[in-house]
């Protein structure tokens, strides 16, 4: 998905020092941040009133929200289309990102 | 000396009949009784349990099939006996009330006398104010009825039971759907919000009132097609990171976590 209008995002739940050995341990080359950073008043998922684990929110280019949920297929498969529908190219995902989604 | 033996004598003799069924227990001490065997059973099956994994540790055989089965799978036909005999009064209620609470996650034939449990307690008993041990059951009415008669059995819940807790429920079970489901700018989500609000504006639910308060919050500030807040902060690198930097791209965002 390089040089396509996409960005896959990381919200992780544990502790600062267990996220950064499960990004390294499983190889995890997308951007993450933690859910609730040391010191901070609320939580991300909070904010974003998420209350199950794991979910997936996939945010269109004008920053709404197309879909919310458990349902990784589902997800990507919305996605893929927005991509498409953006840049005009086929709405095919990588190889590799689909493996890593997995 | 032979009247102080006379009490013995008699007390002896009442025991005796209760132990050959001459003289009945009383519908209250038989559901004690019960009760009370199923914390036996409950202790000897955490004791067992606790010797397993012991053993299992130790390098012993692995944990056996059967041994997370609930011990309490056996009682449910016994309390659905009794709720049988006392059926139509008030006697049975503790009865069904037991089989609703810890029937309901067991599969097969106990699952089924659960689910026929809260049907009569909340038609035949709907009277009753222990009908607020149901809570939630009665909240999602749907679960036990099809959507006609979940309709119906809720709204003579709201009518006639003199809990105000178990109105609230009802009224719950009746506009939860429409709360989940109706587009948030519908007449039809405007008056199920308010209906609602309503009804746990006089009632001490605070589980529900968050429950639904949070729903609804949901549902109006983060549907599709809203805008979430933005994410600002540092990511797991220490990078400076503004998801709304990302805008004009399709952003997945996955919540994930190490388990």
């Amino acid at each position: 998905m390089n040089n396509r209008p996409f960005a896959l995002i990381g919200v992780n739940s544990d502790d600062l020092d267990r996220a950064q050995a499960a990004v390294r341990k499983n190889e995890i080359n997308w951007r993450s941040f933690q859910n609730k950073p040391k010191g901070s008043e609320s939580s991300i998922s909070d904010d974003w009133l998420l209350y199950t684990w794991p979910t997936i929110v996939v945010l269109d280019a004008d920053f709404k929200v197309r879909y919310r949920g458990g349902d990784c297929d589902e997800a990507t498969a919305i996605a893929l289309r927005l991509v498409s529908e953006l840049d005009g190219k086929p709405a095919e995902f990588d190889a590799q990102l689909k493996a890593d989604l997995k | 000396m032979k009247a102080k033996l006379i009490p013995v004598f008699f007390a002896s003799f009442l025991l005796a009949q209760v132990a050959f069924g001459q003289v009945e227990e009383s519908p209250d001490q038989r559901y004690q009784d019960l009760v009370a065997e199923v914390e036996i059973a409950n202790q000897a099956w955490k004791a067992r349990l606790a010797e397993l994994r012991k053993a299992e540790k130790k390098g012993g055989p692995s944990l056996p099939a059967d041994a997370f089965q609930s011990p309490l799978i056996p009682f449910v036909a016994k309390f659905d006996s009794a709720a049988k005999e006392y059926a139509d009064t008030a006697n049975a209620i503790p009865y069904l009330t037991w089989m609703a609470q810890n029937a309901l996650p067991m599969v097969g034939d106990q699952r089924k006398a659960a689910k026929n449990a809260v049907r009569t307690l909340v038609t035949t008993h709907r009277k009753s104010p222990s009908l607020e041990k149901l809570e939630w059951m009665i909240g999602r009415l749907d679960y036990f009825y099809d959507e006609k008669q979940a309709l119906e059995v809720g709204l003579q819940l709201e009518k006639e039971s003199p809990s105000s807790k178990v109105r609230a429920y009802a009224t719950f079970s009746r506009v939860g759907a429409t709360i989940n489901k109706a587009p948030v700018d519908s007449d039809d989500f405007r008056q199920a919000k308010e209906e609602i609000l309503k009804v746990l504006e006089g009632v001490e639910m605070k589980d529900l009132a968050s429950s639904v308060k949070t729903r609804i919050k949901m549902r109006e500030n983060f549907s599709l097609g809203m805008s979430p807040p933005d994410i600002v902060g540092l990511d797991l690198d220490g990078a400076k990171f503004s998801l709304s930097d990302y805008k004009g791209k399709v952003l997945f965002i996955d919540f994930w976590g190490d388990w």
